[in-house]
C-alpha cells in the first residue's frame, strides 16, 4: 500500500471517463466559441482625411464633417478636432448653434465648446482627433483617438 | 347528474371484464375528499379553441390597421432624435440617464434581478435550520412574504414606471415632455 | 341501412390508421382520445373544474404559446423574402409591402413579438402572485425565467433586421452598455458583432441567432416546462 486512501479500481476508471467526457465537452465548447471568434478585419486603408485650408475657419466656428464623423472648432488660439461620437454610449452628437453647445440625442447629454460635459451621463469629455497643420492645411487623422478627462489648453492646436 | 354517475364506467365491446381479485389495502385517494375533475376532451380543448382564435383574431385586427414602422435606412453618421431603445429597454435608457456609469443601470441592476428573481423559489421555502429561518425573515418576511411582496410588486412597478417614463414622456435630446401636448 | 359517405369515411382503414379512437361518445374514448393524440397527450386527461376559470391563470401561458407559434409561422414566411445583408435588408422590408399580405405578415410578426414580450412578463407576475414557485415548482421557475431571457433576446436580435435607423441605432446603443462589462467588455461586444461596429457581421449574427439559434433553444425550454407542469402536478393545486 502506497498511500494511507486507496480508491477502488472501479472508482479510478469512473473518475477517468468523468475527466475525458469534461475535456471533450470544454473542446467542443471552446471549438466553438473560436470557430465563431470574428476575424481581424484588415484596416480600412485612409484614415486620415484634410478638412481644408486654415483660413477657410471663422475663429468660434465648429464645423460638422458628418462622413468622418468629426467636429473642427477654431478657437482663438487655433484648432480642436473632435469626434462626434459621444463617449457615454456611441451616438453621434449635434451641435447646436442657437446654444453654442453639443447635444446628445440618445441620453440627452450635452457638451460645451470645449467638449467638457454639461449634464448627462458621460463619463468623460468629448475625445479628440490628432490634428496636424501641414502646408496651411488641416490635416485630421481619425485613427488616432485621444481621450482625455478634461479640457486643458494645451490641446489647441496652435496656428 | 346523478344517474350520469353510475355510469362513469362504460364497458368497451371489445373487451372482457371479470372480477380478478379483491385486494386489502388503502388506496391512493385514501384520506382524499373526491377531485371535482370534468374531461378535458370537451371542456378544456373549446375553450382553448376559443382562447386561441379570440387572440389570433385581435391580432390580425390590429396588424389590418396598425402599420410596423419602419424608419429610414440606416445611417451610420446621424443619429435620430431622439435616439430610443425598443420600449421594453426604454427602462433601462431611462436609468442610464442618470448615471455618468452605464454598467449600473446597463449591466449590474439587471443581473442581480435576474439573479433574485431565480433564487426566488429557492429562498421562499419552509425555514428548517437558523441560517435559513435568518435568510427567510430577511427576504421573504415569514409566511405571508410580505417583504417579498413588497420587494416583487416595486420591481414590476418599478420596470413598468421607468418604461412609461423612457418611451412616452421623453422628446427630443431626451428632454422630459407630456406626450398629450 | 345505407353508410353515408362522413360515416364511410370515419370506418375506413386509413383513417382509423391515423385517428385510432373513433367518435368521442364515451368518457373512455375522450379519455383515449387525448391520451393518444399526438398534440393533446401533453394534456391532462381529467382537470380540476376551477383550473378552467379564467382568473385562474389568465391563459397567459397558453397566450405566450400561441404567440410563439404565430411568429414561428410568420417568421418563416418573412425568410422567403428576406437578405440578411446591409444592402438588401432595408429595400427588402420596402419591396415586402408591394407583396400581397407583405405588409400584414409584418405586422403580425412585430406585434405578436411585443405581445409575447408583455404576456410572458404578465405570466411571471401572475405565478408570482398566486405563489406557484413553490417546491415542487421551484425548477420551472427558473426554466420560465430563461424563457422571458430569450423571449427579450428574440425581440432584441429581431430588431436589428430591418436594418432602419430605429434599427441601427438600438443596436449601437445596446453593444456599447455590454461593452461596459467589467474586465470583459471590449471581448464581448467584438464578439456579438463580430466587428469592430455594428456593419454586416452583426446583422448575419443577429439573423442566425433570431431565426435559429434563440428559437430552438427556446422551443426545446418550452418543451421541458410544459412537461415540468404536467410532472409537478399541473396547472392548479398543491400535489
Amino acid at each position: 500500500m502506497i498511500g494511507e486512501k486507496s480508491i477502488s479500481r472501479r472508482r479510478l476508471m469512473g473518475y477517468a471517463w468523468i475527466g475525458a467526457a469534461l475535456i471533450v465537452i470544454g473542446e467542443l465548447i471552446v471549438g466553438t466559441f473560436a470557430f465563431l471568434w470574428p476575424r481581424k478585419k484588415q484596416g480600412k486603408g485612409e484614415k486620415i482625411f484634410i478638412a481644408g485650408k486654415i483660413n477657410d475657419f471663422k475663429v468660434g466656428e465648429v464645423i460638422h464633417f458628418r462622413k468622418e464623423k468629426t467636429f473642427i472648432q477654431r478657437l482663438e488660439g487655433g484648432f480642436l478636432a473632435f469626434s462626434a461620437i459621444c463617449p457615454h454610449l456611441a451616438c453621434i452628437v449635434n451641435w447646436n448653434e442657437m446654444l453654442k453647445k453639443f447635444e446628445c440625442p440618445c441620453h440627452g447629454a450635452t457638451f460645451n465648446r470645449n467638449g467638457e460635459v454639461l449634464e448627462g451621463p458621460p463619463p468623460r469629455p468629448l475625445d479628440l482627433y490628432k490634428l496636424q497643420i501641414v502646408e496651411e492645411k488641416l490635416v485630421v487623422d481619425t485613427a488616432t483617438l485621444i481621450e482625455r478627462k478634461n479640457f486643458d489648453p494645451s490641446q489647441i492646436v496652435k496656428t | 347528474m346523478e344517474k350520469d354517475q353510475e355510469k362513469v364506467f362504460v364497458n368497451d365491446p371489445n373487451k372482457t371484464y371479470g372480477l380478478m381479485e379483491i385486494v386489502e389495502g388503502t388506496s391512493p385517494m385514501a384520506e382524499k375528499a373526491p377531485e371535482d375533475t370534468i374531461e378535458s376532451f370537451p371542456h378544456y380543448i373549446i375553450l382553448l379553441t376559443i382562447c386561441s382564435l379570440a387572440v389570433t383574431f385581435v391580432l390580425f385586427i390590429i396588424s389590418l390597421f396598425l402599420d410596423a414602422p419602419l424608419e429610414e435606412l440606416a445611417n451610420p453618421l446621424v443619429t435620430p432624435n431622439p435616439g430610443k431603445a425598443p420600449w421594453y429597454f426604454t427602462g433601462i435608457q431611462e436609468l442610464i440617464h442618470y448615471t455618468d456609469k452605464p454598467v449600473i443601470p446597463g449591466i449590474i441592476i439587471p443581473l442581480l434581478i435576474i439573479i433574485w428573481l431565480f433564487l426566488i423559489p429557492y429562498i421562499d421555502r419552509k425555514p428548517k435550520t437558523r441560517f435559513t429561518s435568518l435568510f427567510n425573515r430577511i427576504f421573504i418576511g415569514g409566511e405571508k412574504r410580505r417583504i417579498l411582496i413588497v420587494l416583487f410588486t416595486s420591481f414590476v412597478l418599478g420596470a413598468l414606471i421607468f418604461t412609461l417614463i423612457g418611451s412616452l414622456f421623453r422628446g427630443e435630446n431626451w428632454n422630459f415632455i407630456l406626450p398629450w401636448r | 341501412m345505407k353508410k353515408g359517405i362522413l360515416q364511410r369515411i370515419l370506418e375506413s382503414a386509413v383513417w382509423r390508421s391515423i385517428f385510432r379512437t373513433g367518435i368521442p361518445d364515451t368518457d373512455l374514448k375522450r379519455s383515449m382520445l387525448m391520451y393518444n393524440n399526438f398534440f393533446l397527450h401533453i394534456f391532462p386527461v381529467k382537470m380540476k373544474r376551477h383550473g378552467l376559470r379564467f382568473c385562474y391563470t389568465f391563459c397567459l401561458g397558453g397566450i405566450s404559446f400561441l404567440l410563439f407559434i404565430i411568429l414561428c409561422v410568420t417568421g418563416i414566411l418573412l425568410m422567403f423574402l428576406y437578405t440578411p445583408s446591409i444592402e438588401r435588408a432595408y429595400f427588402d422590408m420596402q419591396a415586402l409591402a408591394l407583396i400581397f399580405n407583405g405588409k400584414i405578415l409584418r405586422n403580425l410578426h412585430r406585434w405578436a413579438a411585443h405581445g409575447m414580450v408583455v404576456t410572458v412578463f404578465l405570466h411571471m407576475v401572475r405565478v408570482f402572485y398566486t405563489r406557484s414557485y413553490r417546491p415542487p415548482r421551484e425548477f420551472n421557475w427558473v426554466i420560465g425565467i430563461w424563457l422571458l431571457i430569450l423571449t427579450l433576446a428574440l425581440s432584441y436580435t429581431g430588431y436589428l433586421l430591418p436594418w432602419d435607423q430605429l434599427a441601427y441605432w438600438g443596436i449601437t446603443v445596446g453593444t456599447t452598455i455590454m461593452s461596459y462589462t467589467p474586465f470583459l467588455g471590449k471581448h464581448i461586444q467584438y464578439f456579438v458583432l463580430g466587428a469592430d461596429e455594428v456593419g454586416h457581421e452583426a446583422l448575419l449574427r443577429f439573423y442566425v441567432l433570431h431565426c435559429a439559434v434563440i428559437p430552438f433553444v427556446a422551443l426545446v425550454l418550452m418543451a421541458i416546462h410544459f412537461w415540468r407542469v404536467r410532472k409537478d402536478g399541473g396547472i392548479s393545486g398543491p400535489l
